[in-house]
């Protein structure tokens, strides 16, 4: 119906930027990312009848996305942990204050299990609630605390353990972060 | 593996290096339970939530890629009627 097609289209338009970068933290891939957000637009536009209106699209739209990487992960069979080269590829400056810090994290965050690091994502940085992202991950609201408690507690002992090596981390954690790259640290 | 030296410290690890590491050169010790001290833990969950809006916001702030656009340009005119305004 045409009368509803243009405010959908602005409305979904406007929400692309966010839709990218919850696909890339997701994923750490722009490639991908931008396959996955087309997917999800064209998914969101045959199904926009299933919308209810007056509720939250961008919530609706992030579920889509979500829902669609975890098939397409399925489907790709990869393992849990990637080493995050490509992830380090992304909008980066050279030069800039931090530039390394920003590697190392986008790194670890790959290292994460997907559960967590979408947990983190969506109420540390896309800044939903709980509740939201609970609906949104179609779990309980206890299960994304907890899934987002592990997120920070293994990136805080990642990011630590890159920026001091006298700290001697248990060895499991030490072969993650010299897996990842993280910090400097290459797997000899 | 490869050992942390002082002037790394700033330079190869920025905010992390400068939370462990006080103003003295000392690093925070750990506690006898393997923790970090809690004011060091504080800092770094802080240190992380910033590290995500910036890494989040980085990608929201990069121009919408052409075919992004296209496709829903696209979407909407397959969903015009043949005798309608479709207004553009």
């Amino acid at each position: 119906m045409s009368e509803q097609s243009v405010p959908v289209k602005q409305a979904m338009l406007k929400l692309i930027p966010n839709l990218r970068a919850f696909a890339v933290s997701l994923c750490g891939d722009i490639e991908r990312a931008d396959d996955l957000v087309q997917e999800t637009l064209l998914k969101a536009w045959d199904h926009i009848d299933s919308f209810q209106e007056g509720t939250n699209l961008r919530a609706w739209m992030f579920t889509i996305l979500r829902n669609t990487y975890f098939s397409d992960c399925r489907r790709r069979r990869r393992e849990v942990e990637d080493d995050g080269s490509k992830a380090a590829d992304l909008a980066v400056h050279p030069g800039q204050e931090g530039y390394l810090d920003m590697q190392d994290f986008r790194r670890a965050l790959n290292v994460l299990p997907p559960d967590q690091r979408e947990a983190l994502i969506l109420v540390g940085a896309a800044g939903f609630s709980y509740e939201e992202a609970a609906k949104i991950s179609n779990c309980a609201v206890g299960t994304i605390k907890s899934r987002v408690n592990r997120a920070r507690a293994k990136l805080t002992e990642m990011l630590g353990v890159s920026a001091s090596s006298d700290f001697g981390p248990d060895s499991a954690t030490e072969s993650v972060v010299a897996r990842a790259g993280i910090g400097g640290f290459r797997q000899s | 593996m490869r050992r942390l030296q002082g002037a790394a410290t700033t330079v190869g690890f920025g905010g992390w290096g400068s939370i462990i590491m006080n103003e003295r050169g000392e690093r925070a010790g750990k506690r006898a339970d393997g923790s970090l001290p809690e004011n060091v833990s504080k800092q770094l969950h802080a240190h992380i939530g910033s590290q995500l809006r910036q890494m989040f916001d980085e990608v929201v702030q990069e121009p919408i890629p052409d075919k992004l656009k296209q496709l829903l340009e696209d979407l909407e005119q397959s969903n015009a009627r043949p005798n309608g305004t479709g207004e553009a």
